[in-house]
């Protein structure tokens, strides 16, 4: 059965990467990981680092250098903080850690958290500390959800990661469900990418365990929509799918946790799909954390004049600037699509694609008491008015107008 | 960051103004019918409103509101003028579709509430004229009686050698009309030039729904409870069933149900919203008739629901997802 959520649009055509395999890249010539108010160094400033040797620590996670190569400090760009480190292009040694010996039943919750903790796995959803959230989770969660689906309909990094690191993933559904006490785990993907869930599933043969999850091509996806799909439960506004024992996690999590506990050695990769019609060449790729936006267009060949790398979703994401954050998981390159604006005709489409069923097209008569509380900022409202009226910028521009009043 | 680039970065290629062509599109399947069995006049009468209505639209939009950046050559109005000619005899003299087109552009520009459009254009067109010119408006003849194109007023004793009574007026009588179900049905009996298409209408209406122009569901609520009460509340002078499928196949209750339900500007907004229009429609249409000795209220009917769409809209607005309801 095909699970579906109320409100969202069908992209307007599927990615082409879905059979490009992930490549790997290890060189680049700089790298900066984000670094918060309270963060410290560790290693010296200037000396030359391995990859994976520890550089610092910020917000109590230890922070490794992800390229081989000369340790600069933090330094400030463009209002964030970032730990850099300088390559020179080469591929440098990497630092030898010991893998977890212990067997995965064997590991409690806190056990799991700590490595967590120690191996610096994000969780590229929020990009969040995955520690952070598995923090006294035992018993606390039901449910395991594996959100399989794209940020943007463009993407196809779930999906690549799906077929190429099954066992990982299982194997890392396997550690989140013993941390998280939950009971089941599910993994939701888009219908059609039914060769995901099948390679999953060569993994996951124990049906008491895992269960898969064929949701509808529609985007955006976030925490409620999958709760509507998959729970036909609600959110309240301010709640979270943790709120009610659902913990769910992007593929790329459990990967990175599965592949740092049995290897020993901290995440020091993301994987992104990097895609769009104003990059010469779109790819999926695993990448050193932190890897700079310039590195990236130079690994797929540019990107066109005028065009601009999106993070996340065409539908809601911002411009990407400076480092790869953590919790991008699509780069697009696109140019901003102007298009003439008429007048509203009143179709009522703005409202059918809502996922929060509020009505924009109130925006233009000036009621926005719903808008104003409720909306997510998700764009589907905009990407589908026939009439080219800019429903997001408005609802944006007349909230925070009345925010400031 | 440069400010004025926001997502999002990608839209429907959809776009308003292509919304005109399928409604074009739509009115073909009718108005071939229409040209087939009151022949060539159809098109002079459907030009005349189509291209005024155009004109008129352009030159209020651009002199009148002074629409930034410059007005656009809306379609729709050409749309509107076709419809509000299918709500006329194929007799109207040329005139006629000239008032019409004016009607149109009037209602079409009216703004209110929400800026909503007050009145459905084409039924407001087709209400008045009903009511300032009923004999003009009433002068059915026999389909395949085909009259000069270009004859500006024709002629009442020409207009008598064909007239006959169409199954609106019989029933006003108390009786039915007797050729039978399929022949209204596929459009042989005397009428409006549009509205006696029903067979045509529906494939209007079934592109419509295929395009995501129309939903069905507002037609299917028009219709379904005119049947039942017509079932319920049958003519002494017919079988019940064929009564019921007279009541719903004669004026212009098919007509309206597919075009003036599906018209966005004057119905709700949202679903639920829709079919509690065409309800309100098809019953007050079912009693008009009932008391309203024959005359075809059907536009007065929808105008009055136009009106009340904004409220219906308002009662109808979906519960936001996440927010608990206020007690
Ligand atoms: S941007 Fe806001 S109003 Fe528009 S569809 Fe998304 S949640 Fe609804
Ligand atoms: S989608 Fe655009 S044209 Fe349609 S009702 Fe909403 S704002 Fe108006």
């Amino acid at each position: 059965m095909i699970l579906d959520f109320p409100g969202g649009v069908r992209p307007l055509s599927r990615t082409k990467l879905g059979k490009s395999n992930i490549e790997y890249i290890s060189a680049c010539s700089a790298v900066c990981i984000k670094a918060d108010e309270g963060a410290k160094t560790v290693a010296a400033i200037g000396s030359r680092v391995l990859r994976g040797s520890l550089i610092g620590e910020s917000g109590g996670t230890p922070v490794y250098a992800s390229v081989a190569g000369v340790f600069r400090g933090i330094m400030e760009l463009e209002d964030n903080r970032y730990f850099v480190v300088m390559n020179s292009g080469e591929d440098g040694e990497e630092a030898v850690y010991s893998p977890e010996s212990r067997a995965i039943t064997e590991l409690n919750c806190a056990d799991i958290c700590e490595s967590a903790r120690r191996l610096s796995v994000v969780e590229t959803r929020s990009g969040a500390p995955l520690w952070k959230m598995l923090e006294n989770a035992n018993g606390k969660f039901r449910r395991l959800v594996i959100d399989c689906t794209e940020t943007d309909a463009s993407g196809a990094i779930n999906y690549r990661l799906c077929i190429e690191q099954a066992k990982a993933l299982v194997g890392g559904a396997k550690l989140l469900l013993q941390a998280t006490g939950a009971l089941k785990c599910v993994f939701a993907a888009e219908h059609y990418r039914n060769a995901a869930l099948e390679s999953i599933l060569k993994y996951a043969n124990d049906e008491k365990l895992f269960a898969i999850a064929q949701l509808d091509e529609k985007y955006p996806y976030g925490d409620r929509a999958i709760m509507e799909a998959l729970y036909l439960t609600t959110l309240d506004k301010n709640e979270t799918a943790f709120d009610r024992g659902i913990f769910i996690v992007s593929p790329e999590t459990a990967v990175a946790l599965y592949n740092s506990m049995a290897q020993g050695m901290p995440m020091l990769d993301r994987y992104i799909t990097v895609c769009g019609d104003e990059i010469a060449q779109g790819k999926n790729l695993c990448v050193p954390r932190g890897i700079t936006l310039h590195d990236i267009s130079v690994i797929c060949g540019g990107i066109k004049k005028g065009g601009r790398l999106i993070e996340n979703s065409l539908l809601s994401g911002k411009l990407a600037s400076g480092a790869l954050s953590d919790c991008t998981r699509t780069l697009i390159a696109a140019k901003k699509q102007t298009k003439a604006r008429t007048e509203c005709i009143s179709c009522g489409k703005c409202a059918d694609a809502c996922p929060i069923r509020l009505m924009p097209l109130n925006v233009l008569a000036g009621d926005i008491d719903d808008l104003r509380d409720n909306c997510i900022y998700c764009g589907a409202c905009e990407f589908i008015c026939p009439s080219g009226i800019p429903l997001l910028k408005l609802i944006k521009k007349r909230c925070n107008a009345e925010a400031e009043q | 960051m440069t400010k004025n680039i926001s997502a999002p970065y990608i839209h429907t290629d959809k776009t308003a103004l292509a919304k005109g062509g399928e409604w074009l599109v739509a009115l073909a399947p009718v108005l071939v019918w229409s040209i087939f069995a009151f022949g060539a006049r159809v098109i002079t009468l459907c030009l005349i409103a189509a291209l005024l209505s155009i004109a008129l639209d352009y030159t209020v939009k651009r002199f009148v509101f002074k629409a930034k950046p410059f007005a656009r050559i809306d379609i729709m109005a050409a749309v509107y003028g076709i419809l509000s000619v299918f709500s006329m005899p194929v007799t109207a003299p040329l005139w006629i579709p000239i008032i019409s087109a004016v009607l149109v552009v009037i209602a079409k520009n009216i703004r209110v509430f929400r800026a909503k459009r007050l009145f459905n254009p084409f039924v407001f067109s087709a209400a008045v004229l009903n009511l300032c010119f009923p004999a003009k408006m009433t002068a059915f003849t026999r389909p395949f009686a085909y009259f000069s194109p270009f004859s500006f007023s024709i002629d009442e004793r020409l207009i008598d050698g064909y007239r006959v009574i169409s199954p609106l007026q019989y029933m006003a009588d108390g009786s039915v009309y007797e050729d039978g179900v399929l022949a209204q049905l596929y459009g042989y009996a005397s009428g409006n030039l549009g509205e006696i298409a029903v067979a045509a209408t529906a494939l209007s209406l079934i592109w419509l729904c295929i395009r995501r122009e129309a939903d069905w569901k507002g037609t299917l609520a028009m219709l379904v409870p005119v049947l039942l009460l017509a079932l319920v509340f049958p003519s002494d002078d017919a079988e019940s069933n064929y009564y019921a499928f007279s009541v719903i196949l004669s004026g212009a209750i098919v007509f309206l149900s597919v075009f003036a339900v599906n018209e966005s500007h004057t119905v709700p907004v949202t679903k639920l919203g829709k079919i509690i229009f065409g309800a309100a429609c098809g019953v007050l249409i079912f009693v008009t008739r009932k008391i309203g000795n024959g005359y075809e209220w059907g536009y007065f009917v929808v105008l009055l629901m136009n009106i009340a769409s904004p409220f219906i809209e308002k009662f109808t607005k979906p519960r936001v997802l996440g927010v608990k309801k206020e007690k």
